[in-house]
């Protein structure tokens, strides 16, 4: 009797092991995604900020755009995040680009919106929306 | 006995597996969920440093002021501070950091740099568990404010167009007289008498097109910037530098008044809605300097003395169409002097400027010893705004 017990554990280990492997790579792989997940939101804020310096330090010898700035600043989410910029209360969607003229002390707040960041979970994935905001205040 | 002792250790073995698959389990998840909160800490830790950036380099707009530190509950007098920690707030306002947010700033002693530090706690998700209920999360910014110089310092400075007006007019007579290569501007005429005289690029006319006026004794002569004439500029420049009387008036320290009277030897700012008087056989601003604003400044003493006590600025006079007189035996500037709607007069037998006068109109005599420390040629200052780290 003993002597089976003892043959049979090397069945029992397998089988244990295949019931606990999937849930350590699922942990491992949800936070891997988790990782990941912060890892685009960290550089959506790096992205809204480098917008957000373009804008706070435009002025007539400025080339470029802050949207085409920061999207450059995060290759990697797709689709392109849209850029949003409220300057003196007014909402638009158009960037500051070379020779923009705005007044000296104005605020301006920066909106990325990153509408589908994918969040993988082991087996399944969900798509979340990122979005980060600054406000800066033009030189 | 040998097949019942193995069996009696394998018996006893029975459990272990899942004493140490607890363990493990325990392990990977405490691993996951550091793993997870030290992902989410970062994130704080990014939005945060992304707003002391942004905060830094809306202070140094308004640098370079005088050293000081403090923290932005309430928010601070200190106008460079005061931009910065209302930055701070608009961009924690509706985040999660808000309520938990301290900022704290300092100006560098040269008064030409602001450091921001934002903290704030960020709740753990995971490792609530092991007792560590929110991470105390810093970001620290430190931005300058450079000023770029374009050309020479400006010493002088006229706004008024009129050429009817006095402009810029230096009267030193059978004596002679040099700016060290500084730059005058007049926006309108520009008169100048004098033994033999060696200025630095100087510009006048403005829109009115007024003339120079260019005499010389005993033939000799006067050059500007190696040339016998000045330059004709048809432009009417702004005032190079605008201060804000309000903004200084409230610093910490500040004598406020009506009409005020300052003694030889006080240092520190003196602000007057009307007039400030000083004087006597000498009169010396203290060790640490002195700023004087006000409506009329009167300061009459055989030896004047000064030099300036907040971010350079000696003298501001607000009245309007009101003169500055600057007479004695001796009169020593070291400083910048603004008179944007009035006249400044020095008519010291032996005057020494080592600064900048800016005024509507300006009117030197005596003999000259002139230095010119103002923002650069053209009166346009160009400051370079960077961060530190």
């Amino acid at each position: 009797m003993t002597i089976t017990q003892a043959r049979g554990s090397p069945g029992q280990a397998v089988v244990e092991l295949a019931l606990v492997l999937p849930i350590f790579v699922g942990l491992l792989l949800a936070v891997i995604g988790v990782g990941s997940f912060y890892g685009q939101r960290q550089t959506l804020i790096a992205a809204t900020a480098a917008a957000a310096r373009f804008e706070s330090v435009c002025n007539a010898a400025t080339t470029g755009d802050a949207t085409t700035i920061g999207q450059s600043a995060m290759p990697n989410i797709t689709p392109a995040p849209t850029f949003t910029y409220v300057l003196q209360g007014t909402s638009t969607a158009q960037p500051h680009a070379a020779g923009c003229a705005i007044a000296s002390g104005t605020a301006i707040t920066v909106t990325a919106l990153a509408p589908n960041v994918t969040v993988k979970l082991y087996a399944f994935s969900i798509s979340l929306p990122l979005t980060s905001s600054l406000t800066v205040v033009e030189q | 006995m040998t097949r019942r002792s193995r069996s009696i250790r394998r018996a006893g073995e029975r459990g272990q597996v899942v004493i140490m698959g607890a363990a493990m389990l325990i392990a990977v998840i405490a691993a996951a969920a550091l793993a997870i909160d030290l992902g989410a800490n970062a994130s704080v830790r990014a939005q945060l440093q992304g707003v002391a950036d942004a905060a830094a380099f809306a202070g140094a707009r308004y640098l370079p002021e005088l050293a000081a530190s403090g923290t932005c509950s309430p928010v601070p007098s200190d106008i460079a501070a005061a931009a910065a920690c209302n930055l701070v707030t608009a961009n924690l306002a509706g985040s999660g950091q808000a309520a938990s947010a301290q900022t704290t700033w300092s100006v560098s002693s040269a008064g030409t740099s602001i450091q921001i530090v934002v903290a704030a706690s960020a709740p753990s998700l995971f490792a609530g568990v092991l007792g560590i209920k929110t991470t105390r999360i810093s970001a620290v910014s430190t931005a300058r404010n450079t000023p770029i110089a374009t050309g020479p310092p400006a010493l002088l400075f006229a706004g008024d167009a009129a050429c009817s007006g006095i402009g810029i007019t230096i009267r030193v007579n059978n004596s002679t007289a040099t700016d060290n290569g500084a730059f005058m501007q007049s926006n309108g005429a520009l008169n100048i008498s004098l033994n033999q005289g060696t200025f630095g690029p100087t510009t006048y006319g403005g829109p009115n097109h007024c003339p120079a006026s260019i005499a010389s004794t005993n033939n000799n002569s006067a050059t500007f910037n190696g040339s016998q004439t000045p330059t004709f500029d048809a432009t009417s420049h702004a005032f190079p530098l605008t201060y804000s009387q309000a903004s200084i008036c409230a610093q910490p320290g500040a004598t406020n008044g009506t009409n005020l009277t300052v003694t030889s030897g006080s240092t520190g700012i003196y602000c007057a809605t009307g007039t400030i008087t000083g004087g006597g056989a000498t009169f010396a601003s203290g060790a640490a300097g002195l700023t004087l604003i006000a409506a009329q400044i009167n300061l009459s003493a055989g030896t004047i003395t000064l030099t300036p006590f907040y971010q350079g600025l000696l003298l501001l006079q607000t009245g309007a169409a009101s003169t500055l007189t600057l007479g004695g035996n001796v009169v020593s500037i070291t400083g910048v002097i603004d008179v944007p709607s009035g006249t400044v007069s020095v008519t010291g037998a032996n005057n020494t400027i080592n600064g900048f006068v800016e005024a509507k109109d300006i009117n030197i005599q005596g003999i000259l010893s002139l230095t010119g420390t103002g923002p650069p040629t053209g009166g346009a200052q160009a400051n370079s705004i960077d961060y530190t780290q």
